[in-house]
């Protein structure tokens, strides 16, 4: 057995032994006696001896006590598998074991071996914690949680501007923060933390900082969400998706997904879903950070600041509705799979890591042939009963397989991080990247074709790399100063990310000799090569590294925290000073990602005045416009002559709109405010457009409040029936 | 069954193969140096399986794929002049004159005598 947990190739399968058994493999005959002996191997590193209870005549240390094979042969038909670890201490009565030993646990299992082999006599009993210790962590948790509802009543939004939800929050929320940050570090710091605990304080950190928009916001934030419902209200209508409006209806399985589950519990809309969609999808991800964590840094402490470093520093706004947020998911569990139940290391005979040279004093093999025999070598069986590790295969293929058309990059990045971990050997189920492959090689050709049959030049990119970088980085760099003092700050956190990783990279390789996390992450950043996905391609790499590289920064951490004493403190303030700055950065563009409800009024009203085939658009891609309706209105999502190179004042807006004549032209407040946080128009613009589209004598305004208006044609292009039940589903 | 059918027919069955054969060999006692029948069989009906899949893929879009990979410009000059057909069609519907109403029904011949 190695230190990974691991058996080789000549040991039995296990179901009870391994690890944790009591009697070597090597000592159990194999079945049919037919099988060659394994090879030596190095002394399992913990292994425990079963001694046997005294037969009178016989002393303990006499050659026949010991359960050798041939001793065993003669007294008990051979055993299919070893026995479970247990250690009989001679002379100590069965009624005289403590209770929470590992012997009684095997013994639970294996009843034969409840009387005659106690387990080990427990260890002393721990320190009592002190009462206040116990106590810290709930009062913190629930003072956060009541510190909420006053947070969402003394929040200011009508004040948003550059700098965001950091600058409208009132002291609640961020004494909400604080004590959910309080909440973690309290439970860490206790002498034995609670794992329920820990995981309850992980919750309301989530909530008390991602999810604070969705807290102190009556309704969902983000105009991609109401995009992604308003696909999955054209989906639900008749199940069938709107391939000609957006090419992501060519990956629909996420829109059918809720399609159905918004039929199924009966519901008109998902407004509930999407507002509390960010903070359950992070705590989710968190969870799979974690399970990773535990993996890769063992430990009690290490695998929680693991995951609050994550969410700490996922700034990046993939967790909206969207289909990434779930290809997370399903990639976090195939990867939890591979680097968890199914790790295991390529080793020879002896258990050692690596490729020994034939005989001692050999000469080396050249590095190439050593490469490629570790490649041909298969990796060891991980020490799991064969239907676990069945069941393994099966839950992961599945997500595998549900990847494919669920998202069009995701599958590249697990399948990139599961071939790097087969070539290195670190996971037992190669047949999985054969399985990812395949199944996205199929729904590709076969199940997107009239994507790529109408859309190579998408497909194959541009190669500009530089415009890439343009589009991504520096042409983000735009608006106030607080916009652009935001967006400094997004651009540095992954920096500081990178750079804490690589520090834990060290680390880890200092004690493990092993370079594979950091390479983990940084093979979604093969995506650099597709530069056709445009600006957001940089976040998805970002966020795909994120897991990974949080987990090496807290390796890190607990480096730095245990050379000497009293850095915890450092990094408890540490802690307090990243939550606060992750708000801010995360609520960076509130000022027009903002939603309220009488955007979503108004636009439900709209669509019901306005009839089917009409031309619907907003003045700017904000707000909920494209929350239903697609293909049933037609839409381009921005007056298609308005290229935003166009839009410099009001009057390029004004002839735009004229020239693209739209039946229904929708403006926003969030639309007035990106105006002028970002674009640098002046205050009141796109009052200034719907007055000047009403004095051509082509439009009128049909609703109008503060900077909310519906504009319509004089005359309309439609003027078939009312529209009140056109759009499928409610939303 | 359509020839995409076909398709998603043989990757089933090749996805059941695999799970057999992952189940033989987890549940099978391993022997070093020496590959069960059952696992070698298995394989094998695996590799006709992936034989028939990559077939069938090939047949039924991939080889187009592959050329528009290697022939990049052709490919997107062919959907640009496919797209521009497409629009001047929809163009043409649109300015021509509306179809002529349906003829009135004519009395119904008298029946022969």
């Amino acid at each position: 057995m190695t230190t990974t947990g691991t058996r080789h190739p000549g040991e039995r399968p296990p179901g009870g032994a391994g690890a944790r058994g009591g009697v070597p493999a090597r000592d159990v005959p194999a079945a049919g006696g037919a099988g060659p002996s394994p090879a030596p191997r190095r002394p399992p590193e913990v292994e425990t001896a079963v001694l046997r209870t005294p037969v009178p005549g016989r002393t303990p240390s006499s050659p026949s006590t010991s359960s050798g094979p041939s001793e065993q042969s003669q007294s008990a038909p051979p055993r299919r598998y070893a026995e479970p670890a247990t250690v009989v201490m001679p002379g100590i009565p069965p009624a005289a074991r403590p209770r929470s030993t590992v012997g009684d646990v095997v013994s639970s299992r294996f009843p034969e071996a409840r009387v005659a082999r106690p387990g080990p006599p427990a260890p002393p009993p721990a320190p009592p914690v002190p009462l206040r210790w116990r106590w810290y962590s709930p009062v913190l948790v629930l003072l956060a949680l009541a510190l909420l509802p006053v947070a969402a009543a003394t929040t200011d939004l009508d004040a948003l501007d550059g700098w965001g939800l950091a600058k409208v929050l009132g002291p609640a929320a961020w004494a909400a923060l604080a004590c959910a940050v309080g909440a973690c570090i309290a439970e860490l710091w206790s002498p034995r933390p609670r794992v329920p605990m820990l995981a309850t304080a992980t919750g309301v950190l989530v909530l008390c900082s991602t999810g604070l928009p969705s807290v102190v916001e009556p309704v969902a934030r983000f105009t991609t969400s109401y995009v992604i419902v308003g696909f999955v209200d054209a989906i639900a209508g008749d199940g069938v998706p709107a391939l000609d409006v957006d090419a992501r209806f060519f990956w629909p399985a996420f829109f059918a997904q809720w399609a159905w589950f918004r039929d199924a519990a009966g519901a008109g809309d998902l407004d509930v879903v999407l507002r509390w969609f960010p903070p359950v999808v992070v705590l989710v991800w968190t969870i799979g950070v974690y399970a990773l964590a535990r993996s890769m840094l063992g430990g009690t402490r290490a695998p929680w600041v693991a995951a609050w470093l994550f969410v700490g520093l996922n700034w990046i706004e993939q967790d909206y509705f969207s289909p990434q947020a779930i290809g997370i998911v399903l990639l976090l569990t195939v990867l939890t799979f591979a680097l968890g139940p199914l790790a295991t290391r390529r080793t020879d005979a002896a258990g050692v890591p690596g490729w020994p040279p034939p005989h001692p004093g050999a000469a080396r093999l050249p590095l190439l042939r050593r490469w490629m025999v570790a490649l041909m070598t298969p990796p060891n069986r991980p020490t799991l009963p064969p239907r676990q590790l069945l069941l393994i295969y099966f839950c992961a293929a599945l997500c595998l397989i549900a990847l494919a058309p669920e998202h069009q990059l995701t599958p590249f990045a697990i399948i990139g991080q599961l071939t790097l971990l087969t070539v290195v050997g670190r996971f037992r189920g190669r047949g999985l990247v054969f399985v990812a492959v395949l199944a996205l090689t199929v729904y590709f050709i076969v199940g997107a074709r009239d994507f790529w049959t109408g859309q190579i030049g998408l497909l194959l990119g541009s190669g500009d790399g530089g415009n890439a970088l343009q589009t991504g980085i520096a042409d983000r760099l735009a608006g106030d100063t607080g916009q652009v003092a935001v967006k400094l700050l997004r651009i540095a956190v992954p920096g500081l990310t990178w750079l804490l990783a690589i520090a834990g990279a060290w680390v880890y390789w200092r004690r493990r000799r092993d370079l594979v996390p950091i390479f983990l992450a940084a093979v979604p950043m093969a995506f650099a090569a597709v530069q056709s996905y445009g600006g957001e391609l940089f976040l998805r790499i970002v966020l795909y590294g994120l897991p990974v590289l949080t987990i090496l920064g807290a390796d890190a951490l607990r480096t730095y925290a245990r050379r000497k004493p009293g850095r915890e403190k450092k990094l408890a303030v540490g802690m307090l000073v990243l939550f606060p700055v992750l708000v801010l950065i995360r609520g960076g563009n509130e000022a027009y990602m903002v939603v309220t409800p009488e955007d979503i009024t108004m636009t439900r009203a709209a669509f019901a005045e306005t009839p089917p085939g009409s031309k619907i658009v907003p003045l700017d891609d904000t707000g909920p416009y494209a929350m239903q309706g697609i293909g049933t209105y037609e839409r381009e999502g921005d007056a298609v002559t308005c290229k935003d190179n166009a839009k410099k004042t009001p009057d390029d807006y004004t002839r735009c709109i004229l020239d693209d004549e739209p039946d229904v032209l929708l403006v926003y407040t969030s639309t007035e405010k990106q105006g002028v946080v970002l674009d640098n128009l002046p205050p009141g613009w796109s009052r200034q457009v719907v007055d000047q589209l009403v004095a051509t004598g082509e439009y009128r305004v049909r609703y109008q409040n503060g900077f909310n208006a519906v504009v319509v044609k004089t005359t309309p292009t439609v003027v078939s029936g009312p529209a009140a039940a056109a759009p499928g589903g409610g939303n | 069954m359509t020839a995409d059918g076909w398709v998603w027919v043989s990757l089933g069955l090749l996805l059941a193969l695999l799970g057999a054969r992952a189940w033989v060999v987890e549940t099978g006692h391993a022997t070093l140096g020496r590959t069960p029948v059952k696992v070698k069989v298995l394989t094998g009906a695996c590799g006709l399986a992936v034989a028939l899949v990559v077939g069938l893929v090939t047949a039924n879009g991939g080889a187009r794929l592959v050329w528009m990979v290697l022939h990049p410009v052709e490919a997107q000059a062919q959907q640009e002049a496919a797209k521009a057909a497409e629009r001047a069609a929809k163009a043409s519907a649109a300015l021509a004159p509306p179809a002529a109403p349906a003829p009135t029904p004519t009395a119904p011949a008298p029946p022969p005598r």
